[in-house]
């Protein structure tokens, strides 16, 4: 026996066999030498069990204090850091809010997708306790999962790549960074990497690179216009939405003529919202013919529908009606979105209210409906008002200055009482955040309501986005004497400390 | 004062009026209905869930026995009062040891007192009064003797198995391993009935059944031999003994025995729960006498336990360690004062250290299941902590190894943890001189 240790691995599996089949069938093997343990056998041996079990015990400690142990290669570490971990206080909401969400569970999301954005603002990365809590909850909620990416630091990105379910975060990061790459240094990017990008990226960071050079993110849309998929092509369009301006005039009267029939429509779409545009003057010139005066004054209005159009005016849009619509009704739907709005004054002789009352007086709902279009994408504020003192319409309310939008906001609010239902569409259509004099009012309004706690229910994902932070007071006295109605308490404190929560996450960034 | 000497599972079914009231209480002598237990020298008390929404509150005094009990059953002593004192008995911690009456157990002993003018009036609810000393040393000579037949019977069980084989215990059903822990438990040995049941459990589905077992056979003859020579042991060893079986010491005579005062560093704590009994380790290390001991705190039923002390924060108390020659536990002798300064984490070691180590230590005491173990340069990866040397060690299956990951990196760390067998379970990392507990 050269090495003891094997001499005593194979005793253990001659105890290991006995034990197995029991001493009434099987001998137990005599002691091994355990070297300087300095165990001997008995003198006088014992029964077989009790030989047995001691050997049991014996190899049981053995095994127990004898074990050698293995040895492997160190695993990879993770990378250095390149940005700071979020300041104390921050790091502190962050824990209240992933592991006790103050408002409730439902508002978590909200609350961390506010935290993690205003961190990736100030530059910062969650620190590396949080990081598992963190990429189970954006494994589980897809809206987290950008924001996440960009501040998980160079920690969160190695661990994740070391569990399968938290693979998203490799793509959700690359995103993540051409944006905050763009957003940061201003910079947008170079043609040549412009057209390395996937299509999800390339729309997300074309979104940012619009909003700080217009005309050099038409430039990479136009780089590889035309190696693009129609697909691509239309998402490109989609994007010059932001800042939109007349220098887009030429791509987008060059896409009127796409071969893709959704390129073309969104081109059309786009150039609706450019009054100055060829295009607004070609549609206005269409429309003359078709708007006459009425009356011994003149103070009627009469619109006569379109002929069949010729092929230039199809190529400016007036092609095939959509489904269930009168063709010639849809032209001039088309003609009136498309033209300048000042042709109507031109026309009628009138300012754009009466215009309005005339119209609707004449009852011209095709002619209507393509005004409300144009002042859409135009956001036309006096135009705007004309519609909106005919008739209710939300979309036109972002085209008003927000303190009028505000101002009619709170007349229909007003006017909706009994209607709860419709409340939070109304409430809705003034973007947040609000103003804190809406804020504060629209607060009264509900209190003062006797379906108050009906209108908080309808409006709570609005009054999450958009109460300014003085409500926070008149919502504190509310809260308190809510009392009865338990319903309402709940949604005013979840609403209360929302408010306070996302505040305090603000200032802890400052 | 003694108050080790419970009663014997044995006396208290001498009380029982009939065998159904008996097996009925057997049934309802486990922690799950229970709440807000206690007992006293004199009192125990406890409420029990019943069908009703209001759960009946149970007292007994120990003096007569006189029981109350707040069910309408006719049977005196009812099965509550019965399950109540076998669940006192068995000395798993369920009912711990308290300073006062709970509230209706109190009303109640002073009302009787008051009614049969006796004399231990206030008495009855604080453990002021001189037991019988003739009365202790019966029921400790009572105890010995049904022990003494409980390990004779194990160990016979024991050769049994050893002469008709593991394979063939292995087709016993659980209730074969049950039967044998319950009559430890009858013989009072209820820490080795969890160790059969555990091991019980485990025989059918793992397929490492047949060395586990194995050693298992080795650790509980160890235990019977031990116990048959517990004469020639030392304090020590008889102490660590206790433990295993399941004997405990009461908490006044460990406070009155070995006590340190010291500044303790909370090294790591760790919490389990398996369904019926919540428990709470705590490692302290003293910075005068560099010792390490484990503070336990148990909580059944409705029971909450104490909150968990800071890691890495310093405490000034006085210990006093329980009898055991290693792994040694302790409890407060008073409340601790957390200090100003916090502790630094000891330097650690490598893992072939800290495997010697506690080697060292399983060879003073057989029955410790654990040692504390500081590791310097340890780095965590997905399955197993590597020392500066290259040297692994599994973690743990309870380790959260996302946690550990995501604080380390991967990085050279020091790391406080317990070493289990063959496996790791990290309790506390230092990274960047911050002290975190897992």
């Amino acid at each position: 026996m050269t090495d003891p240790m094997s001499g005593v691995d194979t005793w253990w599996g001659e105890v290991g066999n006995a034990a197995l089949l029991g001493t009434a069938r099987r001998a137990v093997p005599d002691l091994p030498d355990l070297g300087p343990a300095g165990v001997r056998p008995r003198e006088v041996p014992g029964p077989r069990e009790e030989a047995l079990l001691e050997a049991a015990a014996l190899g049981g400690a053995a095994l127990r204090a004898g074990r050698r142990l293995d040895h492997a290669a160190p695993p990879a570490a993770a990378p250095d850091e390149t940005r700071p971990v979020a300041p104390r206080r921050a790091v502190q909401l962050l824990e209240l809010v992933l592991t006790q969400p103050p408002a409730g569970a439902a508002q978590r999301v909200g609350l961390l997708v506010h935290w993690l954005r205003a961190a990736d603002d100030a530059g910062c990365r969650v620190p590396p306790v949080v990081l598992p809590l963190l990429l189970g909850m954006a494994t589980a909620s897809r809206e987290l999962r950008r924001p996440a990416a960009a501040v998980l630091g160079e920690r969160g990105r190695w661990l994740a790549a070391l569990r399968e379910e938290w693979g998203w975060v490799a793509e959700a990061t690359a995103g993540a960074e051409a944006r905050t790459a763009s957003r940061l240094s201003g910079a947008v990017p170079a043609a040549d990497d412009w057209a390395r990008l996937s299509s999800t990226d390339r729309a997300a960071v074309l979104a940012s690179a619009r909003a700080v050079d217009a005309a050099d993110a038409r430039a990479l849309v136009e780089s590889t216009w035309s190696t693009d998929s129609a697909r691509d092509r239309r998402s490109h369009l989609e994007a010059l939405r932001v800042g939109l301006g007349a220098d887009d005039e030429s791509l987008l009267e060059a896409a009127l003529d796409d071969r893709a029939g959704t390129v073309r429509e969104v081109a059309a779409e786009l150039l609706d919202a450019l009054p100055g545009s060829r295009r607004a003057a070609r549609m206005a010139e269409r429309l003359r013919p078709l708007v006459h005066r009425t009356g011994m004054l003149g103070r009627g209005v009469d619109v006569t529908l379109p002929d069949e159009p010729d092929p230039a005016a199809v190529r400016d849009g007036l092609g095939k009606p959509p489904p269930r619509r009168s063709a010639r009704g849809w032209w001039l739907e088309q003609l009136s979105a498309g033209a300048p709005l000042e042709v109507w004054s031109e026309l009628t002789g009138a300012d754009p209210a009466t215009t309005v009352k005339r119209l609707t007086d004449a009852q011209q709902p095709d002619v209507l409906a393509g005004l409300r279009r144009a002042v859409r994408a135009r956001r036309d504020p006096v135009w705007a008002a004309a519609l909106l003192e005919r008739g209710w319409d939300a979309t036109l309310v972002p085209a008003l200055p927000r303190e009028a939008r505000e101002r009619v906001a709170l007349q229909r609010v007003d006017a909706t009482t009994d209607r709860v239902h419709e409340l939070g569409a109304v409430v809705g259509a003034v973007d947040p955040p609000w103003s804190p004099d809406f804020s504060v009012a629209l607060l009264s309004r509900l209190r003062a309501s006797k379906v108050g706690s009906a209108m908080v229910l309808a409006t709570m994902p609005h009054l999450l986005a958009g109460l300014h932070p003085v409500s926070l007071d008149p919502l504190e006295r509310w809260v308190a004497e809510a009392g009865g109605d338990q319903a309402l308490s709940t949604n005013l404190r979840n609403l209360l400390q929302f408010h306070s929560v996302k505040r305090s996450i603000t200032e802890a960034f400052r | 004062m003694t108050r080790w000497t419970r009663w014997t599972a044995a006396q208290v079914a001498g009380l029982a009026p009939d065998a159904s009231s008996l097996a009925a209480a057997r049934r309802l002598a486990r922690p799950g209905p229970w709440s807000d237990t206690g007992s006293t020298d004199v009192l125990v008390w406890g409420k029990c869930q019943g069908s009703g929404k209001t759960p009946y509150q149970v007292s007994v005094d120990l003096t007569g026995p006189a029981f109350r009990c707040s069910c309408p059953s006719r049977k005196f002593p009812c099965k509550h009062g019965l399950a109540l004192l076998l669940l006192w008995v068995d000395g798993s911690g369920a009912v711990a040891d308290a300073a006062e009456a709970a509230g209706f157990a109190q009303e109640w002993a002073a009302e009787r007192s008051a009614r049969t003018g006796a004399k231990a009036a206030g008495d009855a609810a604080h453990p002021t009064r001189t037991p019988d000393p003739a009365a202790a040393a019966k029921r400790l000579e009572e105890r010995l003797a049904l022990m003494d037949g409980g390990m004779d019977d194990f160990a016979r069980w024991l050769t049994d198995l050893a002469r008709s084989g593991t394979a063939s215990a292995r087709q016993q059903s659980y209730a074969w391993w049950d039967g044998t822990a319950a009559r430890l438990v009858d013989a009072q040995l209820p820490g080795l009935a969890d160790d059969v049941r555990a091991v019980g459990g485990a025989v059918s589905g793992r397929p490492d059944w047949a060395e586990r077992l194995l050693v298992a056979l080795g650790r509980w003859w160890t235990a019977t031999r031990a116990w048959a020579a517990r004469e020639s042991l030392g304090d020590d060893q008889v102490g660590d003994l206790r433990a295993y079986l399941g004997w405990s010491v009461s908490s006044e005579s460990v406070r009155r025995g070995d006590a340190v005062t010291d500044r303790w560093l909370v090294l790591g704590a760790h919490r389990t729960d398996d369904g019926r009994l919540q428990q709470q380790r705590t490692w302290l290390r003293g910075h005068a006498t560099g010792e390490t001991v484990q503070v336990l705190d148990f909580a059944a039923g409705g029971q909450v336990l104490p909150v968990a002390r800071i890691v890495g924060s310093s405490l000034d108390a006085t210990l006093a360690r329980y009898p055991g020659a290693a792994v040694r536990r302790a409890l407060f002798v008073d409340e601790p004062v957390v200090a100003d300064a916090p502790g630094r984490m000891p330097s650690g070691a490598s893992l072939e250290h800290a495997r010697s180590a506690a080697a060292a230590a399983w060879g003073l005491n057989p029955w410790a299941r654990r040692c504390p173990v500081v590791l310097d340069e340890a780095k965590v990866g997905l399955d197993r902590v590597v020392d500066a040397e290259g040297a692994s060690v599994a973690l743990a299956d309870d380790a959260d190894v996302w946690a550990l990951l995501a604080v380390t990196g991967g990085r050279p760390t020091r790391l406080f943890g317990e070493l289990e067998e063959a496996r790791l379970r990290p309790l506390t990392v230092v990274v960047d001189g911050e002290v975190m507990g897992l």
